[in-house]
């Protein structure tokens, strides 16, 4: 007998027993569905957290200053000489193109401008690197943000809030004009991009019109602006390239600033990984998510008495079947391997029932999550990117429980059948 | 004279060994039966011609004596041994037909060249062969439940040729069926010996039956009282 006439033999007795077959893969699928959905909310809860920490700027790398012997009594005062300069930032920008980026930010002061129907409209101006926008999880709406090359340049480039926008209310595009900004300090900048800000849009649109935002300009602008161009710094935060290995990056950092300190004999450069903290907490989701699998999985072991359970039955039920078989010279082997197949099968489909089940629930599940955290805090929904990512490496493991729940708890009432005396078996009414 | 296909020698068969109700069936049989011949064993109920027929077909061992079927010592013989050889030397004809419920005639009779390992078109295609010869070649993928009693023998019959078997052992064949119909069978059985060659041994209660066979074994309580027309044992 061969393995497909085995399938065959199996699938034909599940069909004579439809809705029995169907009940006992039941439990296999409340089993695996329930293993499925937990432990891809445990990994949704993962993806979601640690994009949001990233997001959130938790992930920076921080360099800062240190003291190469901070254990020496005789304490060593900072010279100019030992800061950070942004010629040095530059060079690692131009080292490593694209794996960093300056979250710097420098307030200049409040201006005023006037829009298109001569009305005067307040702005907050603040200096910015490229990577401010990510670490303020700010999203671009329109045109670009600042780039490196604006601030190298000291270009006179801003991004504006969508509020900005309606309150200068022209029917073309803001982007391409040029405003002048008015106050201590009086300059004239080109609109390149536009920024969302939700929450002051809702209070734009509930009627408060002379609300004032802030517009963003090249970090170097303001800083020539205010006359201190040259800035040296002891403590710089970066943005990595989140599809960068943060370790490389960390590595490749402190390779380039022991090479510009090697000559300092009394400070030295500091590389930190914040985005390490981040992952402490993911383990511990990690944890409490496998914790939970292992839960729904007593559902499974339940599942799996009922099949043996069943198969008992249709043992006892198939007894005068058996006998014939055996009468006409199936082998113990060829009994066992019927039995063990057909309740292989019915674990196997009910595990990829249960599977499918698991996904659609988690996919729901997901879809409630989006809209709860769109009503309830619509202003942080905007930043969290809550994305159902179901578990590869659990689906990989139910599908190889449900073939061994199959082989355990089948290899028993396939044992009894495959015993069984051929004379007493036919005698069986 | 032809070669002996079953040697029965002083085989006793006892059940409940060791018990209060320890019960000796069969004392001493002794049968041989040639290749070509067809045996009627004949016996009232209880007399042990179904335990008998149980040991003829392997489907039971006995307590003491020694079997031999086809020059084969099947003594010592272990449970898959005996499926092998009941899967490639007897053919069954139960009185309850015993087919597979929800299973078409054709996989019926394919059932025991399944378990011998013939391949799918090999078995379908000698399956049609002896449903055609049994008369049954326009209800091939019927199930059991679909045919009438004659029709499930005739299947039933096809089967136990499946393997070419050297013998054919039938319980009761007609038993459950009606004068027309058990002619029918018996006459199937009759075309089997004459043209095939297969040797029949036929289980009944009915000496009419038996009447129609070379020779007639009559069993009562556990022995032999009887052999016409035998040979010389």
């Amino acid at each position: 007998m061969t393995f497909f006439e085995c399938i065959k033999m199996a699938f034909s007795s599940m069909r004579m027993n439809k809705m029995r077959s169907f009940l006992t893969m039941l439990g296999i699928i409340i089993g695996i569905s329930s293993v499925i959905t937990i432990s891809s909310i445990g990994s949704t809860i993962k993806k979601t957290v640690s994009n949001s920490m990233f997001g959130f700027g938790m992930a920076t790398i921080d360099l800062s200053v240190i003291e190469r012997d901070y254990t020496s009594s005789t304490p060593v005062k900072i010279t100019e000489n030992d800061m950070i300069t942004y010629e040095m930032l530059e060079g690692l920008l131009e080292e490593y193109p694209g794996d960093y980026e300056l979250v710097a930010s420098d307030y200049l002061d409040t201006c005023e401008t006037i829009n298109s129907k001569n009305e005067a409209i307040v702005l907050d101006v603040m200096g910015i690197q490229p990577g401010y926008m990510n670490y303020t999880m700010k999203k671009m709406v329109k045109g670009r943000n600042i780039t490196a090359r604006d601030v190298k340049e000291t270009k006179h480039t801003a991004v504006v809030s969508e509020v900005f926008e309606l309150q200068y209310g022209n029917d073309e595009s803001i982007i391409g004009k040029t405003i002048s900004l008015n106050g201590t300090y009086n300059f004239e900048v080109t609109v390149v991009g536009v920024y969302s800000d939700k929450k002051t849009l809702q209070k734009y649109n509930l009627g408060e019109k002379n609300i004032s935002t802030t517009i963003l300009t090249p970090y170097s602008l303001v800083g020539k602006l205010k006359g201190n161009q040259k800035t040296k710094f002891g403590y710089v935060e970066l943005q990595p390239n989140p599809e960068v290995d943060p370790g490389i990056l960390v590595i490749q950092a402190q390779q380039y600033f022991d090479r510009l300190y090697e000559r300092n004999e009394n400070w030295e450069i500091n590389v930190f990984d914040c985005g390490e903290a981040t992952k402490s907490l993911t383990v511990v989701i990690d944890i409490l998510a496998i914790a939970f699998s292992l839960i729904a999985a007593i559902s499974l072991i339940v599942g799996g008495v009922g099949v043996m359970n069943i198969m008992l039955v249709s043992v006892v039920e198939r007894t005068s079947e058996i006998g014939i078989r055996k009468a006409l010279g199936a082998k113990t082997k060829s009994i066992k391997r019927q039995f063990v197949t057909e309740s292989v099968i019915i674990c196997l489909i009910g595990g990829t029932i249960g599977i499918i089940f698991g996904l659609i629930s988690t996919y729901a599940l997901g879809f409630i999550a989006k809209y709860m955290l769109n009503t309830l805090a619509a202003d942080v929904a905007e930043s969290i990117t809550l994305e159902p990512t179901p578990s590869l490496l659990a689906i990989i493991i139910s599908v190889i429980c449900s073939v061994l729940i199959g082989v355990i708890f089948g290899s028993s009432p396939a044992k009894r059948a495959a015993k069984m005396n051929p004379i007493d078996a036919l005698r069986f009414e | 004279m032809s070669e002996s296909i079953i040697r029965i020698d002083n085989v006793v068969k006892t059940f409940n060994i060791g018990m209060e109700n320890e019960l000796e069936i069969l004392h001493k049989i002794c049968i041989d039966i040639k290749e070509g011949e067809f045996v009627a064993i004949v016996g009232s109920s209880g007399a042990g011609k179904s335990t008998l027929m149980n040991i003829i077909g392997l489907l039971d061992k006995p307590t003491a004596g020694r079997y031999t079927l086809n020059g084969i010592d099947t003594s010592n013989m272990k449970d898959d041994e005996l499926s092998e050889i009941r899967n490639s030397q007897i053919g069954f004809v139960f009185q309850t037909f015993n087919l597979i419920p929800r299973m078409t005639a054709l996989k019926n009779v394919e059932l025991p060249m399944m378990y011998k390992g013939i391949p799918q078109k090999e078995r379908t295609a000698k399956a049609k062969k002896l449903l055609e010869m049994v008369g049954m070649d326009d209800r091939m993928s019927h199930q059991p439940n679909q045919l009438s009693g004659g029709q499930k023998q005739r299947v039933s019959i096809a089967r136990a040729m499946a393997n070419d078997p050297a013998i054919i052992l039938a319980d009761e064949p007609t038993g459950a069926l009606d004068t027309v119909t058990g002619r029918m069978i018996m006459d199937i059985f009759h075309k089997l010996n004459k043209e095939n060659g297969k040797t029949i041994v036929l289980i009944t209660h009915s000496r009419e039956l038996a009447q129609e066979t070379d020779r007639i074994i009559t069993i009562s309580d556990g022995k032999i009282i009887s052999d016409k027309g035998g040979y010389e044992i």
